[in-house]
């Protein structure tokens, strides 16, 4: 492993601590840097201070939702460059949101690591 | 009828009277001509005798030329009250003396001869009571009816003169009449009683018509049981009798009716209770559109209102979409005379905006003739249901997704596991345990999704996105997906496509699942064959068939398979709610779904049809 080189960060904003446990060992042995953050406020956050290279955002959360936290991040916080995969059980997301705030590619719950792994590879190239 | 009437009972003693009558007319003046000639005989006897004993009694004194005793003998008989006047007559027939001296007299001629009469003359009555006069030919109208007798005064065989005597006719006159009064009062009497005896038989006669009248009156005042008691041994007997035969039977036929009647009443009573009392409103509607009845106004608006304005006041507190839908299904009704049940439309309460939702029943009804009368509705109001119903939903959907979570943390966690195991060796042994877990979590998966839609379906609270398709098209992709299935079971899967396109007005993704659900069944249930799915088109319709050589249904089972979780026995595995969820996404794109089967052991198909 090479120190040198930056780790890409990923942000992972999520109410639920057994999902934390999953992504960290889906994403165990992989070069990323994870941060975690239990709800969108945190994200926010998380955002602010560690400049996550890419963002998997859960939906249905409590003190702020998954809807709320990309409509300020990328309207408020202007973070426009920051790519976004959601990731929920439900697999019903407006499409109207997904297109107005830019979101890179939509995940149901559960999915397989090979598919995860993707999509995080394609959002980070950009 | 005319403005008179005569009773029978004169019309028929009124020609046996009259014929009586004239009989005893003609009888009288039959009696009354031989009486008179009777009479006149007798006269005219009384009078020749009378003048031979005057004739014998002057004839001295003519002889002797002693006139003033002839005079005197003359003057003496002319003084009698029936003598008109006395004359002696030369051979020649000229007078020599007479009595009364100043009353003129008749000059008697031979009516052969002309010169003179030798006998006496008699008078010409012709008729009773007007004699009429008799006179010489030239002196008519100049003397009273008279008689005359004459008699000869002969000497020594040779005529010398002649006696006339002229008597009135008065006396026979008189005689006459007087009997014949009395006659004629009496025969009048008799006539009069003759007429009346007449009228009392024929009465007597017809008197059973007259009582069969006076029962016909109490039988119109509305005495049904009144009979006509007649025995008169005649026509009239035999028509009261047929007249009670026919009253009879008039009172059956009428008492029959009158059950019938009763009972339609009866039943009419209680058919209208039920229709009042019922707690769905109830309506008939002409095809116009007019609202012919209405057992109860809908909710917010007055029943006379609805009944004077008919189905635009009803609809106008309805959605568009409302509208629409109560419209064509109204529309169907009338078009293919065919009941469609369960119209869903929400009614907004008029005052409070409330929204009320009506499943309606719309019944065709008809005329003798198959024509169309009327169309019943029966609307109730299902807005418990429906709150219930989302309720449910809401329910259903909050316990599903809460489930959701926990199983696909489930699904990832052991799919990281399969992943370790396989890098390293020791992970072999836990392979098919692994596996085992993650079929049975993808499958409480898949029955969750199924019955958050079925749920969602259920409710309508999610409409079809229909948008055209292509029915072959999804039926390709079903049996492509399928493939891996089925194979994996070692079963063969036919497709009859025909590789057609059929376009269809549907919800793509809905679709596949109902026939993903069929071919899921098919496989559940077929150990070894094989599984058909064909599709076939007509202008009409399309219809969908997936069968299998399968475990077959038995006949009771066609139609509880597609109940939610419906289960043969616990030996056998349940049915999940794949069909159920399969009927629905049939019935929401407006078709219908089957199964059949020969039989145990025999296989089954499912058909699905739409209408193009």
């Amino acid at each position: 492993m090479k120190t040198q080189t930056k780790l890409k960060k990923i942000l992972i904003v999520e109410d639920d601590e057994d999902l934390h446990l999953l992504y960290r060992l889906y994403l165990q042995g992989q070069s990323y840097q994870i941060i975690q953050a239990r709800n969108g406020k945190e994200g926010l956050e998380c955002v602010a201070a560690e400049r996550p290279d890419l963002i998997i955002l859960d939906m249905i959360m409590p003190v702020m939702d998954g809807e709320e936290f990309i409509q300020k991040l990328r309207f408020e916080k202007k973070e426009t460059g920051i790519p976004v995969i959601i990731a929920s059980v439900n697999d019903k997301i407006p499409p109207a949101l997904i297109e107005k705030t830019k979101v890179r590619s939509v995940l149901k719950k559960p999915f397989a690591i090979e598919t995860l792994l993707g999509e995080i590879e394609r959002a980070l190239k950009g | 009828m005319n403005g008179y009437r005569i009773s029978l009972r004169y019309k028929l003693a009124l020609p046996v009277s009259v014929f009586v009558f004239l009989m005893l007319i003609l009888l009288t003046h039959t009696t009354i001509r031989v009486v008179r000639d009777f009479v006149v005989e007798a006269f005219q006897g009384q009078i020749s005798i009378q003048v031979e004993d005057f004739t014998k009694a002057i004839r001295s004194s003519f002889l002797f030329r002693n006139y003033t005793y002839l005079q005197f003998h003359l003057d003496a008989m002319a003084s009698r009250p029936e003598v008109y006047g006395v004359e002696v007559v030369d051979r020649e027939g000229l007078p020599i003396l007479q009595a009364p001296i100043f009353r003129k007299l008749p000059i008697l001629k031979d009516p052969v001869s002309g010169t003179r009469a030798l006998f006496p003359v008699q008078s010409l009555l012709s008729i009773l009571f007007q004699p009429e006069r008799i006179s010489s030919e030239e002196g008519r109208g100049e003397f009273p009816d008279l008689f005359v007798a004459a008699s000869p005064i002969f000497r020594e065989g040779k005529e010398l003169g002649n006696v006339q005597i002229f008597y009135t006719a008065h006396k026979v006159h008189d005689q006459i009449r007087r009997i014949y009064r009395k006659r004629i009062f009496f025969s009048f009497l008799g006539a009069m009683a003759i007429a009346f005896l007449t009228s009392a038989v024929t009465w007597l006669a017809i008197r059973p018509l007259f009582r069969l009248r006076i029962t016909v009156l109490d039988i119109l005042k509305g005495r049904m049981g009144v009979r006509a008691k007649i025995h008169s041994g005649d026509e009239i007997e035999d028509l009261a009798e047929a007249f009670n035969e026919m009253l009879n039977r008039l009172e059956h036929s009428m008492r029959n009716h009158q059950l019938r009647t009763e009972a339609l009443e009866e039943s009419e009573e209680r058919y209208r209770a039920l229709v009042e009392n019922a707690s769905d409103v109830i309506w008939l509607l002409s095809p116009a559109g007019q609202i012919i009845f209405l057992n109860q106004a809908f909710e917010g608006l007055r029943r006379e209102d609805l009944l004077k304005e008919g189905l635009p006041l009803f609809l106008s507190f309805h959605t568009d979409e409302s509208i629409l839908h109560f419209n064509t299904a109204l529309n169907q009704v009338k078009k293919e005379k065919v009941p469609v049940d369960h119209v869903a439309t929400v009614f907004h309460h008029p005052q409070s905006r409330r929204q009320i939702y009506y499943s309606t029943n719309l019944t065709p009804v008809f005329t003798h003739g198959r024509e169309l009368k009327a169309i019943q509705a029966v609307s109730r109001d299902v807005t418990e249901l429906k709150r219930i119903e989302v309720m449910k939903e809401r329910l259903i959907r909050d316990v599903a997704h809460e489930l959701k979570t926990p199983v696909a943390k489930f699904q990832m966690t052991l799919n990281w596991l399969d992943q370790e195991f396989q890098k390293e060796k020791a992970g072999e042994r836990y392979k098919e345990l692994v596996g085992l877990m993650k079929r049975n979590a993808d499958l409480l998966m898949s029955m969750i999704a199924e019955v958050m839609n079925l749920s969602r379906l259920e409710a309508g609270t999610e409409p079809l996105a229909r948008k055209p398709c292509d029915l072959g098209q999804i039926l390709s992709q079903v049996c492509e997906d399928m493939d891996p299935l089925i194979r994996e079971k070692k079963l063969s899967l036919e497709k009859r496509l025909d590789g057609q396109s059929i376009p269809f007005e549907g919800d793509a993704a809905m679709l596949y699942r109902l026939f993903t659900n069929l071919v899921v069944n098919a496989l559940k249930f077929t150990p070894q064959g094989r599984i058909v799915v064909e599709a076939q088109k007509n202008k009409r319709e399309v219809r969908i068939r997936v069968s299998d050589t399968g475990v077959g249904l038995e006949k009771g089972d066609l139609e509880k398979v597609f109940d939610r979780f419906y289960q043969k026995s616990a030996a056998t595995p349940g049915m999940g709610i794949g069909l159920a969820l399969a009927r629905e996404i049939a019935v929401l794109h407006g078709g219908r779904i089957w199964a059949e089967s020969e039989g145990p052991g025999k296989g089954s198909r499912f058909i699905v049809e739409f209408p193009l």
